[in-house]
């Protein structure tokens, strides 16, 4: 046992030393290549590009920020070395050293990548470093919430990519009965990354990409009220996507992105790196979903009164109530089951008084409110642009606020229809049944909503205007299909099967997904300051569309045929559908193809865009594209309702103080 | 305007029509093969029947709206500027409240009311046990076990008592519709009734299918159904109860002693090689704590894999214990055995000389 402690504290202070020594080499590192090559010009978004990119400077927060998860992870490896060496054990344990290890990583890493520079002396009452300047600031710890935006929407385009890659993988698998291309465990652990990562994209990309961006912009502020939380809860994030990658190192995991126990408590150690992403990534939620509240409530400009808020923010609202209050209950299920994995505990373990039920009910506690935080924000983006494409005021918009609120509301109530099948009380059946289907009637004012809109309208069907009416239609479908799993007697045959399957990918893809995509054609203009190719968007928006269709209606048709979720092989009576399936899947696949190139020309090639190529009233289009760093040439007052069109003598929804806005027309 | 919902009017009759025509003639779910799954199928035929109407109006606002008026060019101007604000509200809300009390309503809680409150007697209990990746059904009145094969007869209510031995299980039967998890330390039960004759041969939804993810060889862990006439039933479980399984081991003096290990989900040996003519006992010992495995031999792969009887074998248990099974070797050849839980990846070859 000596010898375990004497190892431990020498690994230990070994690790210290030369983390120390490697983060003071660094400095001068950096000093020199700082010396050499001066920080590019400050500026907007496209500060520095004049001169050429800069790596080594632009870098150095990143590479910070490991030496600091470094460190942090040395030191909590030799606490967990000493104390297994005291009781006996010895000193190294994958699951328990690591596990240990990161709870110090991750401020380490925190620490490194910014907070140490730009915030930590504050509470000694010390000066903070000033930020990076120009193009550095995307690879930088940043305050600004434009920035932020920017760092949140490519981080998430990037894994919704990757993660694409996997669901082409599984689509070429399943072209055979007996599996294509992977081993039932490859099979399990790519279908189980391909979950959880679409679902951090799900949860993330809207509301970390364009609610950072446009929130603040839309309601006449200058930032978030948090802007320091608001870049802890971006640097939160790549930890999560490392985890959720290395974990294939250790065996990954198999038991899906819900995790159930007991098999999440036997399964591979991957499964404490994905316990431990997800307790990450639903920290950073809970902060964004926080900062949002306080923004929306606190910041709004002279004028904006909540009735004359645009919906978008109504829908981040909504979506930042849910983040805010239940993501904890995820993390919490998360902690138990690292719990019993590394401290020997059994919340879940049958044998030794534990419930495997227990797991389902915290878990579905938070992820059914869940996937609303993945569509209310997709609602309120395709409302959003339909009101505008539309040009008419948004129908009901007092009714699709409550809509947006009641779904709030319920989605409380409703957890246990994930259990229907679970070996839950028969009691609990009706109930569940009953708030269930109440849920639709605040989904059905959204559709109100978007009904009357186009209802009458002259539209203007541009590729956003594209992906938006396909929301509508997706999420039809989704919403429909729905019911068929909220009514007990028949979700008993179809919880669990393809079914599940179709109708899930039909309310994300189709209701948030779209809506991502809507808002990435909608939007981009004003970030990037250029506009897209718009008949590459438009081919974009039909192979997609059409894509996504064809996979997933005969994925319906699988469930009802008897083909149950999560296998790696199937019975061969279902290969036809499956191929069906496949092949669509591989032309969705392509569509995104098609939007990669549309967005390198656009960045490359694309022509200037207006201030407001959109002729909306809302006040993100009446600043520059894109917006200068305090967003606003002068702060806004607002006067309007953000959706008058055609209603004589409305006012503007929002006007410039002294200075003005350049004269340019806000309708 | 009132020219504009007149279409749309007929565009949403004539859809709807078309809807439920094709709904009516076109078979959403396979042959369904038990009372509940009868009621299932009824259920969700009355929400098809449902959902067209609700599904042809959006679609005809939907595609009317873009037909009667859009352009890639900029409109130019702007309305009608409709608000919203006046009874289109409120009688949507009204009419979608309607529309969810009645699915609540039926088929929702009245079907909940007739598959899980109402008690039929039961005739005949069959547990079930789920363990990675087999399911293992004892017919505690026949005094019959099997491994991955489900016998049940036809027209006899049947309680199945679902456990695990390890992770979550579901159990489901694609052709009678039912499902309920299979989860440790607590017993879940399903009630019902089949109502045609059928097996996996002839219907690859008489399957019994793990539909609750658990590990790996979730996709795999798949029993074969039969429904049998009740008299043949009978007489298969008679047949049943005398088989080899239930036998007990007494080695006779001079038996070829042949041990076999199980560990890791494998065996140590994948081929036995005795003489012909005098008695053989196999000692295993299954050294994987809390896993089920069993010694079996069959006169062949093929015979396995089709549901043949065993010649001779071993109860499935869970580890660590030590097995004995003892039996006279049949004609010089080469047979096969293997782990009836786990069928793929524990085989090997016997061979008599």
């Amino acid at each position: 046992m000596i010898v375990g402690i004497v190892l431990a504290v020498s690994l230990a202070t070994a690790i210290l030393v030369v983390g120390w020594w490697g983060y003071t080499a660094f400095r001068r590192i950096e000093h020199v290549a700082l010396t050499r090559t001066p920080y590019p010009i400050a500026g907007g978004a496209n500060g520095g590009n004049g001169h050429g990119v800069d790596w080594i400077p632009a870098a150095m927060p990143m590479a910070r920020g490991l030496i600091g998860a470094a460190i942090g992870f040395g030191v909590g490896v030799g606490i967990t070395a000493i104390g297994r060496s005291l009781a006996g054990d010895g000193a190294w344990s994958l699951e328990m050293s690591f596990a240990v290890g990161y709870v110090f990583a991750l401020p380490g890493w925190l620490m490194g990548v910014g907070l140490f520079e730009r915030w930590v002396p504050e509470w000694f009452g010390r000066e903070t470093k000033p930020g990076a300047e120009g193009w550095q600031r995307f690879f930088a710890f940043t305050t600004d919430h434009k920035v932020i935006g920017v760092q949140y929407l490519v981080t998430f385009l990037l894994l919704f990519l990757v993660s694409g890659l996997f669901a082409m993988l599984i689509r070429m698998h399943l072209l055979e009965p007996e599996g294509a291309i992977f081993s039932d465990d490859g099979y399990n652990r790519v279908m189980s990354l391909h979950g959880i990562i679409m679902i951090a994209v799900a949860v993330a990309a809207i509301i970390g990409g364009f609610g950072n961006y446009f929130v603040p912009l839309m309601i006449g502020a200058d930032d978030m009220a948090f802007p320091r939380i608001n870049a802890l809860s971006f640097w939160l994030v790549p930890p999560v996507a490392v985890l959720l990658l290395s974990s294939q190192a250790v065996g990954g995991w198999d038991s899906g992105w819900t995790a159930y126990p007991p098999l999440s408590v036997t399964n591979a150690s991957g499964q404490v790196f994905f316990n431990l992403a997800i307790i990450t990534f639903g920290l950073s939620s809970i902060l964004g979903g926080l900062n949002f509240l306080v923004t929306i409530i606190k910041m709004r400009a002279p004028g904006m009164s909540w009735g004359r808020l645009p919906i978008f923010v109504w829908s981040m609202f909504a979506a930042s109530i849910l983040a805010l209050l239940f993501t904890q209950f995820f993390a919490a299920a998360m902690l138990m089951i690292t719990l019993d994995r590394v401290a020997d505990m059994s919340f879940f373990n049958a044998e030794r008084g534990g419930a495997p039920l227990l797991y389902q009910h915290i878990f579905w506690f938070y992820s059914h409110p869940a996937v609303y935080i993945f569509v209310l924000p997709g609602l309120g983006v395709t409302l959003e642009i339909l009101a505008h494409f539309s040009r008419k005021p948004l129908f009901a918009y007092r009714w699709a606020v409550a809509g947006l609120l009641g779904i709030v509301g319920l989605s409380a109530v409703v957890w246990a229809h994930h259990m229907f099948i679970a070996g839950i009380s028969e009691d609990l059946l009706a109930p569940f049944l009953i708030t269930t289907e109440i849920i639709s009637v605040p989904t059905g004012f959204v559709f109100l909503a978007a009904l009357g809109t186009i209802w009458m309208a002259k539209l203007w069907l541009r590729t956003p205007m594209l992906f938006a009416l396909g929301v509508i239609f997706n999420f039809l479908v989704g919403g429909i299909t729905g019911i068929f799993l909220a009514d007990v007697p028949t979700d008993i045959t179809l919880s669990d099967t393809y079914f599940v399957v179709a109708h899930f990918h039909y309310t994300i893809i189709g209701g948030e997904i779209f809506a991502l995509f809507a808002a990435i054609y909608y939007w981009l203009p004003k970030i990037t300051g250029r506009m897209y190719n718009e008949t590459l968007g438009k081919l974009h928006f039909w192979l997609m569309f059409i894509g996504f269709n064809a996979t997933f209606i005969p994925m319906f048709w699988l469930g009802l045929n008897g083909m149950n979720r999560r296998i790696a092989s199937y019975t061969p009576d279902l290969q036809d559908m499956n191929v069906v399936a496949s092949v669509a899947g591989f032309v969705m696949g392509a569509s995104f193809l098609i939007f990669v190139a549309n967005m390198v020309w656009m960045v490359v090639r694309g022509p200037k865009a207006e201030t407001n190529p959109w002729r909306a009233r809302t006040l993100e289009w009446q600043t520059s594209s894109p917006p200068p760093e305090e967003n606003f040439p002068s702060p806004p007052v607002v006067t309007g309702d953000p959706y008058d069109y055609g209603v004589p003598g409305a006012p503007k929804h929002g006007v410039f103080s002294p200075a003005g806005a350049s004269g340019e027309e806000s309708r | 305007m009132q020219r504009d919902f007149a279409i749309v009017g007929v565009m949403w009759a004539v859809l709807t029509i078309i809807g439920e025509l094709l709904a009516i003639f076109v078979d959403f779910l396979p042959v369904v093969r038990s009372d509940k799954g009868e009621e299932i199928e009824e259920a969700f035929k009355i929400l098809i029947y449902m959902s067209i109407p609700v599904f042809t109006f959006v679609i005809s606002m939907l595609v009317y709206s873009v037909i009667r008026s859009s352009s890639s060019e900029f409109p130019g101007e702007d309305g009608p500027a409709m608000k919203g604000r006046g009874s289109i509200p409120v009688a949507w809300l009204a009419v979608t409240s309607g529309l969810a009390l009645l699915v609540m309503i039926w088929p929702g809680l009245t079907g909940v009311n007739s598959l899980f409150f109402d008690d039929d007697e039961t005739e005949l209990v069959v547990e079930v046990e789920g363990v990675q990746w087999a399911w293992i059904f004892n017919y505690p009145e026949q005094d019959v076990s099997t491994v991955n094969e489900l016998i049940l007869p036809l027209d006899r209510n049947i309680t199945f008592e679902i456990t695990s031995s390890d992770v979550l299980h579901s159990f489901w039967v694609p052709s009678f519709l039912m499902k309920i998890d299979a989860v440790p330390g607590k017993t879940t039960e399903i009630t019902l009734r089949p109502t045609k004759v059928g097996s996996f041969e002839t219907d690859p939804l008489m399957r019994l299918q793990c539909a609750e993810l658990c590990g790996l060889a979730h996709s795999k862990m798949v029993a074969r159904v039969s429904v049998l006439e009740a008299g043949e039933f009978d007489l298969w479980a008679a047949e049943k109860a005398a088989g080899p399984l239930g036998g007990e081991p007494t080695p006779a003096a001079g038996a070829q002693q042949i041990e076999i290990v199980g560990k890791d989900i494998l065996f140590d040996l994948d081929e036995i090689t005795v003489e012909s003519g005098t008695q053989v006992e196999i000692v295993f010992d299954n050294q994987d704590a809390g896993i089920f495995h069993n010694w079996a031999f069959y006169e062949s792969r093929d015979a396995a894999e089709s549901g043949a009887l065993a010649i001779a074998g071993s109860p499935i248990e869970a580890g660590p214990l030590v097995q004995q099974v003892v039996f006279d070797p049949p004609e010089p050849g080469t047979y096969f055995f293997r782990c009836d839980v786990h069928p793929v990846d524990m085989t090997g070859d016997f061979t008599v000389q």
